[in-house]
């Protein structure tokens, strides 16, 4: 499935949208973080601070996510 | 006018906008790039968002504080992209009878918009160097579940 990252997270990967291949279905957000962060280790210390999203709205870590579409991973926000 | 926009705010066109005979108190939060940031020169600086769910927050940060505060407007617009010093970054007018419940109401929207807007801020420093700030993590990280339930 299709990662975004934003922020400083952009940064860190070096893009801005990675595929991440091997999610069992039904997996939950945590789930995919996890893999995620096996994945890309320099990511591993961000991703306790991250929020997940999908469309415009924030999921849960526990709740599954629709592998059909993106999950956008939202870094700490500083607007204003 | 976008809540999220690449153009540079109208503070006009939302004066026109909210204008009405009930409201005695007008109160406009402007905020501006600096050029200082913890002691560094600030040259300019890039705001980037998820603009799916910043448009979104936007929009609910304006009906929450309405549904707060005894005010009869809120508007809340954002920019994104490269930003001199100067300009602006996130304009916020409110419109209420009272020039107190107006205060109250504006202060309300900045201080939840830092904590729920999925937007970010690089600044880019005279000594040629940059780097995105440091903020607040989002409802549904493990941060910020962690600290709601300490």
């Amino acid at each position: 499935m299709e990662i975004q990252f934003y922020g400083v997270l952009q940064q860190v990967v070096g893009q801005s949208t990675v595929q991440l291949a091997g999610l069992p279905s039904g997996a939950q957000a945590a789930e995919v973080l996890r893999h995620l962060g096996d994945e890309y280790p320099e990511l591993a210390e961000h991703l306790p601070r991250v929020a997940c999203a999908q469309g415009d709205s924030l999921i849960r870590r526990d709740q599954p996510i629709d592998p059909n579409q993106a999950l956008v991973l939202l870094p700490p926000v500083s607007g204003g | 006018m976008n809540r999220i926009t690449e153009q540079p705010l109208d503070l006009e066109a939302l004066l026109r906008e909210t204008a009405n005979d009930a409201s005695g108190a007008l109160v406009v939060f402007s905020g501006t790039v600096r050029d200082h940031h913890e002691g560094k020169g600030v040259s300019g600086m890039r705001y980037t968002a998820y603009e799916p769910l910043a448009e979104k927050v936007l929009l609910e940060l304006e009906q929450e504080t309405i549904a707060k505060f005894p005010i009869h407007t809120c508007r809340i617009v954002h920019r994104v992209g490269n930003l001199a010093v100067g300009e602006d970054s996130v304009l916020i007018v409110v419109r209420s009878a009272h020039r107190g419940d107006g205060f109250d109401a504006a202060r309300y929207a900045i201080d939840t918009l830092k904590e729920r807007l999925p937007v970010w801020k690089q600044d880019f420093y005279t000594d040629g160097s940059e780097s995105y700030q440091d903020g607040t993590p989002l409802p549904g990280s493990q941060a910020a579940d962690n600290s709601e339930k300490g």
